[in-house]
């Protein structure tokens, strides 16, 4: 009782705190960072900031926005996803066996859509509804698609993929590749699910206050499972995207995708403790960690300084989330 | 003044503001050794508050507290426990895969050789004594979650005598035990008396309180009003005490009562489960019904069960005559009842979310193209204006965050999303706790107009001027039963608050 | 209870002793072969290096946190170990160097958790990253060192016929047992792990506590990557990656609750044992390796689904109880 006559003294909405150096900070602290870092970048190398060094960095991020797309629905839910990078190896291993073998592309689609499917299913099942902690659940089920893949490989590249295929991601439309032209379509396809259907909104409640969503008359198990289960499904079409442009499969791959997706998303505003979150926000949180990539590829970094980069970038998500959730909970 | 001397513990004008706001406006009381000291008061009485501030867990803005003629600087938690307060909580702190000896000496476990390992056979002996001295026959290396309820306060209590506690405070002891429990915590309480502690019992049961207090003081509104000797007192100036003159309210004038031969909308029989003693009752079109009680009498367990969010052993539920069976909160909105739950920040509203999308959560499917799920967002804003227009929400607009609202303020959201569902029977928990005397009117006025266009409305509230000025009709209920019925203009607020409290009816 | 009912009762809380039970006796009686002494020193050795961290893990784990970043710490420690040698020719200073630089990465996981209140597991994964990268920079080009034979006497010899590091491991471990059970120390560590807030209420310093906890690990993953190192005789690209998960799997075989508050260390010993044996025998089977992880995954879901379903069956339990306490006494 305290704490609400406490706000009614203090007015609803007082401007003045609204403008701390503080709640900039938390508020545009993305914008402020990607601009500061690209013009870093744009200094030391004219190239960066233009057009073709841009679209390229999209392409090259294709497959992991789809993937960060699927994801922002799970933690804005309440929960995450550690499987995704393992579900990716796992469907476009299958797939491309399936392939070489001479199966039809339409039939190999269905099939990881439907594994996908059942994979997000299954996590569903360990978090939500026995209740798994979200991320022991998920690394778990990560672990054994991985290595099923794993042992039908015997870690070996997977080649053989069919012309049409592989052509498929190098081919360009309105001169922008075709995976970039899916990528935007998924993301526009996740944008409108998540903010402008009944179902996004039930996401939001279900991770913004599963109690309430649950006395509102929402079905918060199922919406959280189905959550899973687009996650799942934007992981199988970005394995696709990714057998397309590599024009084979292994199942060592996108290891640390899933961290990947978790810090872009977490960059782009969307809280650890779920019910907050915007595709916007992942698709800028994408870029930036694309762009600042390519620009540190452009200098020659080496690969694993990237490695303890998306390792920090994280942790500065985490640390931003943690210190915005505590600035809402005082107002 | 001689008096005050010998008393063991005095707290002499303590004040304590919330941002502005005082909820303790000078509190005075002492309390002698060897005295079981009641401390009574509605909700909002201040009497957490003050005892928090004993406790170590809020600090106290001006004031004094003195212990056996010191004065007690209390600032944490582990300053009170060396003052020798301890705190019996409402919900236990305790720790439940642990044993019990654990429990009682986690904070000064014996240890014994040169690695200061901790000496287990002693840790269970000195625990054993403390469980002898509150008579718990149990085991010390027992598991703690394997007892009961009443056995883990009594650990609770051991655990504070391990600490050299003189003064002892209960919150509410008997909330969760059965009778036969509480006689046995009552023998604890008098055996401790007897070896000279001082004990503070918070209690809403005035039987209570005349069993087993020597002295009572009242509060009310941030205030001591009266202490009183057990045994020079009455119920009936009990209650006089708690309800007091209360500043006037405005409640607006109700629609008439519908009469007997109503169309009954809602009827329950015999509902039955962990709280509930068979609960029946017929709500009739646009009646507002109180149902009054103190915490934990099963006002909001019934409304829990009839909107199916806690189970029900057996039970009927009738809606417009043909029986319905509600499993979950869903069914019972698709049969036409809505629930304003009583803390609307852990079930009522999504915080983060604007106010716009808290109002439209439960008729998404009105808002919505049915099929493909696109919100129509002319619709919904038109809606949501008109809600705004028609609720008196005061707010920067829709796109406001529901955290940021005033307490009343978010009442309202509560309570039209609610009004918008459309629904044939709206159950009100608690709808003005938090919410100022204006906002409280204004919630008052939306309530009559919704009943006066048909809707009927159970009301629940433990302010017995509520009852008295916004019901038709009010049922008294006590550990899960209903034990009264009134017309409004039938009874009093003392018959109400006497009835509740467990004393005989004035 | 009906007998149906009494089954699913034993059944739940008792499913992995049981099925320990029928795996120790299908080994005894199938495969006289594992219990040859050459057999036991090679599972001895193998196992002993992470089960070194799984001693760390378990205090871990019993206060709630579970650190997915103990297989990267051995991956660094060992990595520094190798470079410290190379430029001193003393192991003991490599010993210590990877000791502290293990220290200091698991005592940032403490501080970021526990004072900065960052999610544990986005926090250690993060951290995971990071470690991998750096270990990974560390060892340079080569991808694989080789040392010298003096750089392998600590992994190599024998004491009493076991390697040296699964003396070690034994040793260390009946520390950890005595300082679980036997010190106040301990004893804050279980109480934590229940009731955090209690013990902060009783005046104990609950930062300090959880941080050594941390400490503790990290030490151990410093001594762990050593003898990982010199056990192999060399370092090479993401050796030791992954073992978080053979950690956690013993620990939770072991009976610790993910959820924190119990568990024992005499049970992680036993875990530790199981899942090396288990390791063993897959080899033994030449089952492919890339199979393991499939086990392991398995493993860890389905141990931790069973613990939780063994507390919803005593919860349900303990209800029906008090249900009929009430009704005796109502009659």
């Amino acid at each position: 009782m305290g704490k609400d006559t406490a706000k009614l003294a203090r007015g609803p909405l007082s401007l003045k705190k609204e403008l701390t150096f503080q709640s900039v900070m938390l508020n545009y602290g993305l914008y402020i960072a990607m601009l500061a870092t690209f013009a870093t970048f744009a200094i030391i190398n004219d190239k960066f900031l233009s057009l073709n060094n841009v679209v390229n960095v999209f392409e090259q991020a294709a497959y992991y926005l789809v993937c960060a797309v699927g994801i922002t629905f799970v933690l804005v839910s309440g929960n995450n996803d550690m499987s995704v990078g393992s579900q990716i190896a796992f469907s476009s291993v299958i797939a491309t066996i399936f392939l070489a073998q001479g199966g039809s592309i339409p039939l190999s689609m269905g099939m990881m859509l439907v594994f996908a499917l059942v994979i997000g299913l299954c996590n569903g099942l360990f978090v939500v509804i026995i209740g798994l902690p979200p991320f022991i659940g998920t690394i778990a089920t990560g672990y054994v698609v991985r290595g099923i893949a794993a042992n039908m490989t015997k870690q070996e590249t997977q080649y053989g993929l069919p012309a049409a295929y592989t052509q498929f991601a190098w081919n360009k439309t309105l001169g922008l590749s075709n995976l970039t032209w899916i990528a935007i379509a998924i993301t526009l396809l996740g944008l409108y699910i998540l903010h402008f259907t009944s179902f996004g909104r039930k996401v939001f409640a279900c991770g913004g206050n599963a109690k309430a969503a649950e006395v509102m008359g929402i079905n918060v198990k199922r919406v959280k499972i189905a959550c899973y289960m687009i996650s799942a499904l934007s992981a199988a079409i970005a394995a696709m995207m990714l057998m397309s442009r590599l024009g084979a499969a292994r199942s060592g791959t996108a290891e640390t995708l899933h961290t990947e997706c978790v810090a872009a998303a977490v960059i782009g505003g969307t809280s650890l403790k779920g019910g907050q979150g915007s595709v916007l926000g992942t698709l800028l949180g994408v870029f930036f960690i694309a762009m600042i990539r390519n620009g540190l590829n452009s200098q020659g970094v080496n690969a694993y300084w990237q490695l303890v980069f998306t390792g920090g970038i994280t942790l500065l998500g985490a640390i931003l989330d943690s210190y915005k959730s505590r600035a809402n909970a005082a107002v | 003044m001689e008096q005050k001397e010998k008393d063991y513990l005095v707290i002499e004008d303590i004040h304590k503001s919330f941002y502005g706001v005082e909820v303790l406006k000078g509190v005075s009381f002492s309390a002698a050794a060897g005295e079981v000291h009641g401390l009574l008061g509605g909700n909002g009485a201040g009497k957490s508050t003050l005892m928090n501030i004993l406790g170590g867990i809020y600090s106290k803005d001006s004031g004094r507290i003195f212990i056996d003629g010191k004065e007690a600087n209390i600032t944490d938690s582990k300053a009170a426990e060396r003052a020798g307060i301890a705190f019996i909580h409402q919900e236990l702190k305790l720790f439940g895969l642990r044993s019990v000896a654990e429990n009682i000496m986690i904070s000064n476990l014996p240890t014994k050789g040169p690695f200061h390992f901790v000496d287990d056979k002693k840790k269970n002996e000195i625990a054993k004594q403390y469980l002898d001295e509150v008579g718990l026959q149990v085991s010390p290396t027992t598991r703690l979650d394997e007892l009961s309820i009443a056995e883990q306060q009594q650990v609770e209590i051991a655990k504070a005598l391990s600490l050299n506690a003189k003064v002892l405070i209960f919150d509410e002891p008997t909330s969760s035990l059965t009778s036969r429990e509480t006689n046995i915590l009552f023998g604890i309480i008098r055996q401790l008396k007897k070896n000279g502690a001082c004990i503070i019992y918070i209690s809403h049961k005035s039987d209570e309180i005349f069993e087993i207090c020597d002295k009572v003081s009242v509060l009310r509104n941030g205030e001591n009003v009266g202490t009183r000797d057990t045994a020079n007192t009455t119920n009936d100036e009990l209650v006089s005490l708690i309800i007091g003159r209360k500043l006037d309210q405005y409640f607006p004038e109700l629609p008439p009562a519908p009469g007997p031969e109503a169309e009954t909308v809602l009827e329950v029989k015999g509902l039955v489960n962990k709280k509930l003693n068979g609960v029946s009752f017929a709500l009739r079109k646009g009646e507002i019904l109180g149902l009054f009680g103190l915490m934990g009498a099963g006002r909001s367990e019934t409304a829990r069960a009839i909107f199916g969010l806690d189970h029900l052993f057996s039970g009927e539920i009738y809606m417009e005559g043909s029986q319905v069976k509600i499993s979950s909160p869903r069914k019972a909105m698709k049969t036409g009842i809505s629930f304003l739950t009583e803390n609307r920040r852990e079930e009522g509203l999504v915080l983060n979310a604007d106010i716009r999308k808290n109002l439209t959560f439960p008729i998404l499917s009105r808002v919505s193209v049915p099929g493909i799920g696109c919100i129509r967002a002319k619709t919904e804003m038109s809606l949501v204006k008109e809600a705004f227009k028609r609720f008196l929400i005061k707010a920067t607009g829709p796109e406001q965050r529901a955290a940021t609202l005033s307490g009343g303020n978010q009442q309202k959201v509560v309570l039209s999303k609610w009004f918008m569902t459309d629904s044939k029977v709206l159950i009100l928990d608690e709808p003005t706790r938090g919410v100022d005397i204006g906002a409280k009117a204004e919630i008052y006025q939306l309530i009559t107009e919704m009943v006066e266009k048909g809707l009927s409305v159970i009301l629940i509230s433990c302010e017995e001027s509520e009852m008295m000025g916004m019901c038709h009709r009010i049922l008294v209920m006590r550990d899960g039963e209903i034990i009264g019925e009134f017309q409004r203009d039938e009874t009093t607020q003392e018959e109400l608050v006497g009835l509740c409290i467990g004393g005989k009816a004035v | 209870m009906s007998g149906l009912s009494k089954v699913r009762s034993v059944v739940f809380k008792n499913a992995t002793p049981i099925l320990l039970a029928i795996f120790a006796i299908f080994v005894v009686v199938k495969m006289p072969v594992f219990f040859t002494p050459d057999n036991l020193i090679s599972l001895s050795s193998q196992g002993a290096i992470w089960g070194l961290a799984a001693i760390g893990m378990t205090m871990l784990i019993i206060t709630g946190v579970t650190d997915v970043s103990v297989g990267s710490q051995i991956y660094l420690g060992g990595v520094i170990t190798v470079r410290v040698f190379q430029a001193t020719e003393s192991m003991v200073l490599g010993l210590l160097c990877s000791i502290l630089v293990c220290m200091a990465v698991s005592a940032f996981n403490g501080f970021a958790i526990v004072k900065v209140g960052l999610p544990s597991m986005i926090t250690t994964l993060a951290v995971q990253q990071v470690c991998n990268g750096t270990a990974s920079l560390i060892i340079g080009k080569d991808s694989v060192i080789t040392m010298p034979d003096e750089f392998s006497v600590w992994g190599q010899t024998r004491v009493l016929g076991l390697p040296i590091s699964a003396v070690l491991f034994l040793a260390l471990f009946v520390v950890g047992c005595v300082v679980m059970n036997c010190t106040k120390f301990g004893r804050y560590v279980y109480a934590i792990g229940n009731n955090s807030d209690a013990m902060a209420a009783s005046g104990v310093n609950v930062f300090r506590i959880r941080e050594i906890t941390f400490i503790i690990t990290g030490i151990l993953c410093g001594i762990a990557g050593t003898f990982n190192v010199s056990r192999i005789g060399g370092a090479q690209f993401n050796m030791g990656i992954q073992m978080e998960f053979s950690c956690m799997a013993a620990v939770v075989v072991g009976g610790t609750s993910m959820l924190g508050g119990s568990g024992n260390m005499i049970g992680t010993l036993l875990g530790v044992f199981v899942i090396a044996a288990l390791d063993q025998l897959l080899r033994m089977f030449s089952v492919s390796v890339y199979l393991y992880n499939v086990f392991w995954g398995g493993i860890v879901l389905f141990t931790v689904s069973m613990d939780l379903l063994k507390k919803y069956q005593e919860r349900h339990e303990r209800e029906l109880k008090n249900l009929a306490a009430q009704e005796d006494e109502q009659s």
